[in-house]
C-alpha cells in the first residue's frame, strides 16, 4: 500500500477546505507527523504498490520522499506559529493548498509511469498556485500568473516529450508498459532519434519547473511573493520533484547508450543557470529574491554535476539533499526577518545580529551552508563535482563553474553582511519566538550531521540511485 | 468584462503560411500513424505552433490562455494519433489537469480584470530586475 502516503494528505487537504479556520493549523502538523512516519515505513519496508503499473518505489524517489517528509514536518510546525502572527484572509485555502501540495509532490516521488509523472508534476503547479496568491496584492497576482502560465506551458512541452518517447517505443517495436523502470530495461531497443527528441522536450519542460535558465523567469517572482513557509516548500522540495522527472528520463538515456548526448545538454543548461544566478545575485535588492536566485544557482550545480557523471553525480545528489535542507531553513528565517522589519528590501534591514539574535544564527548558518563553507554538505558536493569535472577533462566548463561560484559567494556575502551588521534605523514589529527558530536549527543540524555521518542505508540508496546514471566512486 | 480584440492581418497570414508549411513538413517525419489519416499530423503541428505563437505574440491574457489550450490540443492530437498504449485512466488524469489548469488561469484572469480593469498583461510588469 504505497499509495496511502499521498492519499492521506489529499484527504486532509480536502478536509481543510471545510473545517473551521484555525483547525487547519494542528491539521498541518498532524498530517506532517503521519506523513513522516509513513515515509519512514516505506524507507524501511519498501513494500509493493497496489497499482504497480503506475507507482513503484525507486531509490531516487525514496530519497526525495524522505526529504519532502522531513521538510514538511518541520515547516508545518513553523507554519502553525506563523499563521498566528499574520493575517491571511483565506487561511483555509492556504492550509488546504499546503496539504494538497504535499500530496501531489509525494505522488511525483512515487510515480513510475511516464504520464502519471506528468500528471503529478502538473498537479503540483496547480496546488501551489493558490499559495503564491495568498496575500492578494497586484504583485502576487503577477507572480501567480507568470508561475501558472510559464510552468503550464513548460510542462505541456514535457507532455509532448513523453508522447515522443512512446513514439520511440512504437518505432522500436517495444511492447512494455510506459513506465520508467520497464523502459530502462528495454532502452536499447527504443528508437534513438525520437528518444533524444523526447529527452530534449522533457528537459526543457521539467527544467522550466526546476528553474534552469533560461526558463527560470517565473522563479524569483513566485518565491519572493509567496508567504515564507510556502517559499520554503517551493524551493526546498518542488524543484527536487521536477529534477526527479529529468533524472528518470536521463536514466533511460544512459541505459540506451545516449549518455553523451544528455550529459552535454545538462552541462550547458547547468552552466547557463549558474551564470545567470551570478549575474543577478550581485545587484539584488530584495533578500527573498536573493535566495531565489541562489536556488537557480544550486539547480544549475545539480544539473552540471549530473551531466559530469561519476563522482559528480554523487556530488549532485548530495547537493540536492543539502540544498533542500539549508534553503528551506533560509526561507523560514527570511520569514522571521520579514515579520520583524516589515520590508523585503535589503537596504531597509540591518543589525540582525543585535535585533534578532536567534534568527541571525539560523540565517547566517544557512548562508554559510549554502555558499559552500566546509562543515556543510554543499561544500563536499561541490568539491566532488569539481574533482569529477577535472578528471573527465571538462577544463573550460569547470573554470566557468568555479569562477561563477566565487562571484556568487561575493555577492551573497555582501548582502548578508548588510542584513546582519549594518546600521539601519527601524523599529522592530515582532519579538522573535523560539518556536519560529528551532525548525531552522533542526534543518541545519540535520545537514551538519549528514556531513559527518551518513547512515549506511542512506549511503547505499544514494549510490544505488546514481549508479543508474553512471555515477559513483 | 469588455475585451477589444484587434485582428492583425499579419498574424492571420502567418497562420495560413503555417498550415501550408505543416502540410509540407509532416510527411518528412515518416511516422507510423495508426489512424492512417494524412491530415492528422499537419493539424497537430499547426495547432502546436499557432498556440505558441499566440502565447508569445499576444498581450491579452485571454488570448494567452487560448494559446495554451491550442497547444495542449495539438500535443494531445499527436498523442492520440500513434500511441495506443496510454490507458484511459491516464488520459483522464491528463484531461483533469488541463481542465483544472485552465480553471485556475480563469480565476487569476478574473482577479487581474478586477484589479486592473483590463486583461492586458503589459500591466503585469512590476516584478523585474
Amino acid at each position: 500500500m504505497v499509495e496511502i502516503v499521498f492519499l492521506i494528505p489529499l484527504l486532509t487537504g480536502v478536509m481543510a477546505f471545510f473545517l473551521p479556520r484555525t483547525a487547519g493549523r494542528p491539521l498541518l502538523v498532524v498530517t506532517g507527523v503521519i506523513h513522516l512516519v509513513l515515509s519512514l515505513y516505506l524507507w524501511i519496508q519498501r513494500p509493493q504498490a497496489l497499482l504497480e503499473t503506475y507507482f513503484s518505489i525507486s531509490a531516487e524517489g525514496l530519497l526525495s520522499l524522505l526529504v519532502i517528509s522531513l521538510l514538511f514536518f518541520l515547516i508545518s510546525i513553523y507554519t502553525a506559529a506563523y499563521l498566528k502572527k499574520i493575517e491571511i484572509r483565506s487561511e483555509r485555502v492556504f492550509t488546504g493548498s499546503m496539504l494538497l501540495f504535499l500530496s501531489t509532490m509525494t505522488m511525483v516521488t512515487l510515480s513510475d509511469h511516464i504520464m502519471v509523472m506528468w500528471i503529478a508534476i502538473e498537479a503540483t503547479t496547480l496546488a501551489s498556485a493558490p499559495l503564491i496568491y495568498t496575500h492578494r496584492s497586484a504583485a502576487t497576482l503577477e507572480a501567480t500568473w507568470k508561475y501558472v502560465l510559464i510552468c503550464s506551458v513548460g510542462i505541456a512541452l514535457a507532455l509532448l516529450g513523453s508522447v515522443l518517447i512512446t513514439l520511440s517505443m512504437d518505432i522500436g517495436g517495444v511492447d512494455v508498459p510506459v513506465a520508467f523502470s520497464a523502459l530502462t530495461g528495454e532502452a536499447g531497443r527504443l528508437d534513438p532519434l525520437w528518444l533524444k527528441t523526447g529527452f530534449v522536450f522533457i528537459l526543457v519542460g521539467y527544467g522550466t519547473k526546476m528553474g534552469l535558465a533560461p526558463m527560470h523567469t517565473w522563479l524569483p517572482d513566485a518565491h519572493s511573493e509567496a508567504p515564507s513557509p510556502a517559499s520554503a516548500l517551493l524551493s526546498g522540495v518542488l524543484l527536487n520533484c521536477a529534477y526527479l522527472g529529468i533524472f528518470k528520463t536521463n536514466k533511460i538515456m544512459h541505459a540506451a547508450g545516449l549518455a553523451h548526448f544528455s550529459n552535454t545538454i545538462l552541462i550547458v543548461l547547468g552552466l547557463v543557470s549558474i551564470l545567470v544566478a551570478a549575474t543577478f545575485i550581485l545587484k539584488q535588492t530584495e533578500y527573498k529574491r536573493l535566495l531565489a536566485y541562489s536556488s537557480i544557482e544550486n539547480m544549475g550545480i545539480i544539473a552540471f554535476g549530473t551531466g559530469i557523471g561519476g563522482l559528480g553525480a554523487y556530488g549532485a545528489m548530495l547537493c540536492l539533499i543539502h540544498h533542500s535542507l539549508i534553503k528551506s531553513s533560509l526561507f523560514l528565517s527570511s520569514g522571521n526577518i520579514l515579520l520583524g522589519y516589515g520590508s523585503r528590501l535589503i537596504i531597509e534591514t540591518g543589525k540582525l545580529a543585535g535585533r534578532m539574535p536567534k534568527t541571525f544564527v539560523a540565517f547566517f548558518g544557512g548562508f554559510a551552508g549554502i555558499s559552500g563553507f566546509p562543515p556543510f554538505g554543499i561544500f563536499i558536493g561541490e568539491l566532488f563535482i569539481i574533482i569529477a569535472a577535472f578528471r573527465s577533462g571538462h577544463y573550460i566548463a569547470v573554470g566557468i563553474f568555479i569562477l561563477s561560484l566565487c562571484v556568487i559567494f561575493a555577492g551573497f556575502a555582501k548582502h548578508v553582511m548588510h542584513i546582519s551588521f549594518s546600521d539601519v534605523n527601524v523599529t522592530m514589529r515582532m519579538e522573535e519566538k523560539l518556536i519560529m527558530v528551532w525548525p531552522q536549527y533542526a534543518l541545519l543540524l540535520t545537514s551538519l550531521v549528514l556531513c559527518f555521518w551518513i547512515p549506511d542505508s542512506l549511503y547505499q540508496t544514494i549510490i544505488h540511485a546514481v549508479n543508474s546514471i553512471g555515477g559513483g566512486f | 468584462m469588455k475585451i477589444s480584440v484587434k485582428q492583425s492581418p499579419s498574424g492571420l497570414l502567418a497562420g495560413l503560411g503555417l498550415i501550408v508549411a505543416a502540410t509540407f513538413v509532416s510527411p518528412k517525419f515518416n511516422l507510423p500513424l495508426t489512424g492512417g489519416d494524412a491530415l492528422l499530423l499537419p493539424t497537430a503541428i499547426t495547432l502546436l505552433v499557432a498556440g505558441m505563437f499566440l502565447l508569445m505574440a499576444r498581450r491579452n491574457a485571454i488570448a494567452m490562455v487560448l494559446g495554451y489550450i491550442m497547444m495542449e490540443n495539438g500535443i494531445y492530437l499527436v498523442g492520440t494519433s500513434f500511441s495506443v498504449r496510454a490507458h484511459h485512466i491516464v488520459e483522464f488524469g491528463i484531461l483533469l489537469d488541463v481542465l483544472a489548469g485552465v480553471m485556475i488561469m480563469a480565476i487569476i484572469l478574473q482577479n487581474i480584470n478586477q484589479a486592473f480593469d483590463d486583461v492586458d498583461t503589459a500591466l503585469l510588469r512590476t516584478l523585474k530586475e
